[in-house]
């Protein structure tokens, strides 16, 4: 090669080009090679012996037009460089990965440099090629396993989906049956029950409460995973809040002899701009997970607000309990899903482990955090923030109503140092001047004192040495009547119990903890006497909704419903509170149902065979005047998914199954406005006077039942018990001459008169007789050799019925004719003589129909004075006594002017 | 005969002085037309006949396709080329489908022979 | 240096034409149709240079050097801001190559392409000129933008005398696109930067006006 100073730096340079590790090769100006290096030779499989001297053209056809010739021409003619990398080099040098046998070797990956180097006369290019088929192949894998990682993180986040919509189709499966067992465990208990009976039953119930409860824990997971999940924003009031969460934790705290109180700081906004189910939904959480696992001590919520701006403040909530603690190790894996402290835990205390991690999303939605504080065997707080807004010009709704409250003087005796110092703080709000004290003696102590007053004393129930009730009948026997300040006991023990220990205990009213600012604004006003004040308290909204509820009766639905349980329970939960139901089994029947009838609201089913609640929506809709007809979907899918499908389909509303019946009277007043009914409402009823003559404390006659199944006519259900108790005093005695007589004319008459008292005994609320008389009733008519056993039961139950009416009072006659609401005439008269006339017909001819024809005119007439004399044919009736019958119809007649 | 006559339209003005350079050397009896833009080009062609037209590609405004387009509508016997750096196969096959001519960028005197040489 | 509007003109035509032969190098590659445009020239200093490439949050840059030497000392570089390099390379083979990391291999691929440009820039520079040039084969660089573009930092091998500072720089802004990138809007902005040293750039000065003044 020319162009070296001498023979030794060339021949050096020579062999280092002949021994590199890259395949090196020169071309001239005429595209002859010129050099062929040692790793050529082996990679090419050609010898330089066969190469050199030849054009790149005749030695590789197949470079023609490829771009390592451009490359080799730019080379030459310009001197340009040109790099050739593999992905975008199609054909490259024919080169092959060493190999023993050729016939496996692999063609290689390369990297080729082209460059020229500037001569005399020309370019001289200089080729360089490089194998990266190792490099290639690595990459390759790399690829490769990029590839299956995607793969396996997208079969995880499938099979994670699948898993949300599994439970949350699972939850929709168990949700259905469970409508049918909380819906038919309800209308179960409005039946005659045993004792017995009635314990299975509310355990029943309450399982099935907490099965719900769990199912819905699942369902809240499984939206959370999906990210289904929403926040409202509504207004509402921290203390509605409080109450409900006060109202499940006692009845908890109650059980386990528990202190449960809430401590409010001064500072901390209460009307706000939230999701109050959700915060809610949070501190129901943690309070019950404070009571269980706290055996003795107390569970105190304290809010206080961090930050207050006119617009939205962030609180600080905290559940403090005295329970068994955690450790470092369990408090860092507690807000993970399905678990709980640790396996052991979850043994003893039971739970889904899902309640602290659906906490902890929801409290992330409301733009909070949630931690815990906690040091075994001590205790834990849970704490949490969430940034509520705040509800524009906030009223101040606890200021007194008369200035001369300020600064009332308050003697405060609680042993519990943190309840005390809550209460305290709860009064001081009020602006009053407190004094706590720690015991019934200290209390008693103070008040000695001739120069101290009070104008209210506040003692806890529960207090060592001396109690509350010790403690206020007392202060009764220490100071003059005159000077005994009002009294209010503080406890946290259930109303009942309360309301039966304090009977006689000479006090102004009671608290029931947890204190919440509200109920004690009420307390306070009722104790100081100001009556008016509270009734000018804004409204509770379920107070409202409650009031709404009356408004219903008359109402007629259409229930579309596929299951024949679901449709049973739905159709008489609304039957119960009076309104008329029209059944449809899919929705093709809805639809023919709506254009013949008028209905004030129809409750669709969504899933139904033929035609599901969404098309039925829709062609009912399709016409214009059904256009604002409430259309409710009735869902086992709670998905958001589904409800934004059912306002899609142009329905109102919808209500999750299984609801609970309240629910469902909820979900009717707000859709069914008074105002805009279509179906004529019945004449309002005015609330059920109370009767003066009507004991409240009946254990054997359920006074309010059988008030509501005759309409609430206090007067009249007055009448019929003490009717009742003259008329079946002796029955025993009879039907035991009967009985002993034997024969089949007396069974069939013993059978009668049992037949009908059965009847009576069911409408007065006389429930476990009514089913006495019911076995015995069967038993007679069977023929059953021996009804002794249930004659016994039938009397013992009938002797308890008529021991309990001893306590009735003798009926006024007079107080039943001012108990009667004005007389309305539904019937004009020219109808009613109709009615009567029929009947009277009826009578003449002993016709078993009379009994038919009288329910009719009864229902007609519910709200006249003259029911009441209904009610005595109905008796007469009931008796086959048709001639009397006869005669007291005679006398309605009279006085309803019609001639006979 | 009548003095003929190449118009060249381009932007650049080197681009037409390399142009004017070679024609006037080769055929130094043709007069040269230029125009800096296809609106000018088009107002020229208007007050004389134009047996030869070349047209850059790329210019602000018209580009040289839609130029060679209004061009053949005046004067359907005018021999036009399209000039221009842009030498993909694409543009050529564009060129072609107009029945243009294609001269890539830079021209060379050969290119000029070839097509002027026919002395139209 | 001071360049008048005919010389200012003829660097462009030139420019364009390396441009349109850049173009049909890659489309041979990739055996579609490459758009390239040229919205910007610029004979700038240093530190408009830096501003002129648009590189938000000073990342580090990718880009393709290509050094000259010989009668000419200098470096053309080409630079995608914002780790758009790949983007280039998914464009040209239109698969899916992962944005996020430079392999190799992809290193090896960008640096073809941006050999590919530069040499077609480089020689339509280079062809009406009588300077003899020099190359080294194209480099693969990852830097910040202002070291990028400082010359002295590019190590030249230029004769001794030559001066190399940072007073000048040719700039210019390249849009890349294919035609399904056309229909969808879609653009690649790449920039080429040339640096010379001072004797250089008057050597550029004066074969320009000897181009001109030959026509």
């Amino acid at each position: 090669m020319a162009g070296f100073e001498n023979k030794f730096e060339s021949d050096l340079l020579l062999s280092i080009l002949e021994k590199s590790h890259d395949g090196i090769v020169f071309i001239n100006q005429q595209m002859r090679i010129v050099f062929w290096n040692r790793w050529m030779e082996k990679t090419s499989r050609i010898d330089r012996e066969e190469i050199i001297g030849k054009t790149l053209t005749e030695a590789f056809p197949e470079l023609t037009d490829t771009r390592v010739m451009l490359g080799i021409e730019n080379a030459l003619s310009r001197g340009l460089p040109t790099t050739l990398s593999h992905r975008l080099t199609n054909r490259p040098f024919p080169l092959f990965q060493p190999a023993l046998d050729p016939t496996v070797s692999e063609r290689m990956c390369q990297v080729v440099y082209i460059s020229g180097i500037r001569q005399q006369d020309g370019h001289m290019c200089v080729v360089q090629i490089q194998d990266i088929t190792t490099v290639v192949s690595r990459e390759q894998l790399l690829r490769h396993q990029t590839e299956q990682l995607e793969i396996a993180k997208e079969a995880a986040f499938n099979a994670n989906k699948a898993k949300g919509d599994f439970l949350a189709n699972m939850s929709h499966e168990i949700r259905t049956p469970m409508n049918a067992i909380i819906g038919m465990t309800y209308l179960l208990f409005k039946t005659p029950l045993d004792d017995k009976q009635r314990d299975y039953l509310s355990k029943v119930q309450s399982a099935a409460t907490s099965l719900l409860g769990i199912i819905n824990d699942i369902l809240d997971f499984s939206k959370i995973e999906a990210g289904r999940l929403e926040i409202e924003h509504i207004p509402f009031h921290l203390d509605d809040v409080l109450h409900n969460v006060s109202n499940l934790i006692t009845i908890k705290t109650d059980e386990k002899g528990l202190e449960f109180c809430f401590s409010i700081a001064k500072n901390c906004p209460l009307v706000l701009i939230g999701d109050p189910l959700r915060l809610g939904q949070i501190l129901v959480n943690l309070a019950n997970n404070a009571v269980k696992f706290t055996s003795s001590g107390e569970v105190i919520i304290h809010i206080e607000a961090d930050e207050v701006t006119d617009e939205a403040v962030s609180i600080h909530f905290s559940v403090k309990d005295t329970g068994i603690g955690l450790t470092k190790e369990q408090i860092d894996n507690l807000f993970q899903a399905f678990t709980q402290a640790d396996a052991s835990t979850t043994r003893q205390y039971g739970g889904t482990g899902l309640g602290l991690s659906i906490s902890k999303r929801l409290v992330e939605m409301m733009a909070g955090t949630i931690w815990v504080e906690s040091t075994p065997g001590v205790g834990s707080t849970f704490h949490f923030t969430a940034r509520l807004a705040r509800q524009n010009a906030e009223r101040r709704r606890f200021r007194l109503p008369k200035d001369e409250y300020v600064g009332l003087r308050v003697l405060l005796a609680d042993d519990n140092p943190a309840s005390r110092d809550i209460l305290k703080d709860t009064l001081e709000a009020f602006s009053f001047k407190v004094t706590p004290v720690a015991s019934g003696k200290e209390a008693l102590a103070l008040l000695r004192q001739p120069d101290v007053q009070f104008d209210l004393v506040f003692v806890d129930w529960r207090m060592p040495e001396m109690d509350g009730i010790e403690t206020i009948e007392e202060i009764n026997r220490l100071l003059p009547q005159s000077k005994i300040p009002k009294i209010i006991m503080v406890t946290a023990y259930s109303r009942e119990e309360v309301l039966n220990a304090v009977k006689d205990v000479p006090m102004d009213s009671f608290l029931l903890k947890p204190v919440s600012l509200s109920i004690m604004y009420d307390t306070l006003i009722s104790v100081l006497g100001d009556d008016a004040a509270k009734t000018a308290r804004l409204a509770k909204s379920h107070d409202m909704e409650v009031k709404g509820l009356g408004s219903l009766a008359g109402a007629r639905i259409l229930l579309v419903e596929d299951n024949d349980i679901n449709r049973q329970v739905a159709t008489e939960l609304l039957q119960a509170k009076g309104l008329t139901v029209d059944t449809a089994t899919n929705g093709k029947e809805a639809v023919t149902a709506v254009m013949r009838h008028t209905y004030d609201a129809v409750l669709m089913d969504i899933q139904m065979p033929e035609m599901d609640g969404y098309e039925a929506t829709r062609q009912i809709r399709a016409h214009e005047a059904f256009k604002d007809l409430p259309i409710i979907a009735m869902t086992a899918n709670v998905l958001s998914g589904d409800s934004d499908k059912c306002i899609a389909a142009g329905m109102n509303g919808h209500i999750g199954k299984p609801f609970e019946p309240d629910d469902l009277y909820h979900t009717l007043v707000r859709w069914i406005k008074p105002s805009e009914r279509l179906t004529q409402p019945p004449k309002s009823r005015a609330a059920a006077p109370v009767h003066a003559a009507l004991p409240t404390d009946f254990q054997k006659i359920d006074t309010k039942a059988g008030l509501r199944r005759i309409g609430g006519n206090a007067a009249l259900y007055v009448k019929m018990l003490a009717e009742f108790r003259e008329k079946y005093q002796d029955f025993m005695e009879i039907v035991r001459k009967y009985l002993s007589q034997g024969g089949e004319s007396n069974f069939k008459e013993i059978y009668r008169m049992i037949h009908t008292m059965s009847g009576v005994a069911g409408t007065i609320g006389a429930s476990d007789l009514h089913l006495a008389s019911q076995r015995l009733e069967h038993a007679l008519r069977d023929g059953q050799q021996d009804p002794e056993p249930l004659a016994e039961a039938f009397q013992l139950k009938l002797r308890e019925v008529l021991d309990e009416l001893k306590r009735l009072a003798d009926i006024d006659n007079s107080a039943v004719d001012s108990g009667i609401a004005a007389p309305a005439a539904l019937l004009d008269k020219e109808a009613l003589a109709a009615h009567i006339e029929k009947l009277a017909a009826l009578l003449e001819n002993g016709d078993a129909d009379a009994a038919i024809e009288l329910a009719s005119l009864k229902a007609s007439l519910s709200e006249h004075p003259v029911n009441t004399d209904l009610a005595i044919i109905k008796r007469q009736i009931d008796d086959y006594d048709y001639d009397s019958a006869r005669e007291t119809l005679q006398r309605i007649a009279g006085t309803l002017k019609i001639t006979l | 005969m009548a003095q003929q006559s190449i118009l060249i339209v381009d932007d650049s003005s080197l681009a037409r002085m390399m142009v004017r350079n070679i024609v006037s050397q080769t055929f130094p009896d043709w007069q040269i037309i230029e125009a800096a833009n296809a609106d000018d080009g088009l107002a020229k062609v208007k007050n004389q006949p134009v047996s030869v037209a070349l047209l850059d590609f790329n210019m602000p405004g018209m580009n040289g396709i839609d130029l060679a387009a209004k061009l053949l509508e005046l004067s359907p016997d005018m021999g036009i080329h399209l000039v221009t750096a842009n030498i993909q196969d694409t543009m050529r096959q564009r060129a072609e489908a107009m029945g243009i001519g294609f001269i890539k960028k830079p021209v060379s005197k050969d290119d000029i022979v070839r097509i002027m040489g026919g002395g139209r | 240096m001071e360049l008048d509007e005919l010389e200012q003109d003829a660097l462009k035509e030139f420019f364009n034409m390396g441009l349109g032969m850049a173009a049909d190098s890659l489309s041979r590659m990739v055996k579609k149709e490459i758009l390239l445009s040229l919205p910007q020239l610029a004979v700038v200093d240093h530190r408009d240079a830096v501003a002129l490439v648009d590189n938000k949050g000073n990342e580090q840059l990718v880009a393709v050097r290509q050094i000259f030497l010989g009668d000419l000392c200098g470096t053309a570089l080409l630079i995608f801001p914002g780790g758009k390099s790949l983007e280039l390379v998914r464009t040209l083979l239109g698969d899916d190559v992962p944005l996020e990391t430079l392999t190799e291999l992809e290193q090896d691929t960008l640096l073809d392409v941006g050999n590919v440009i530069l040499n077609a820039f480089l020689s339509s520079f280079t062809q009406m000129m009588t300077i003899e040039f020099e190359f080294e084969a194209a480099e693969f660089l990852k830097a910040d933008c202002n070291s990028l573009l400082d010359i002295s930092a590019h190590k030249l091998s230029c004769p001794k005398a030559d001066k190399i500072d940072n007073s000048q720089a040719f700039f210019l802004m390249m849009d890349f696109k294919t035609a399904e990138d056309e229909l969808k809007h879609n653009s690649l902005r790449g920039y080429v930067v040339l640096l010379f040293s001072e004797q250089a750039m008057i050597k550029l000065k004066q074969e320009i006006a000897r181009i001109i003044s030959g026509l």
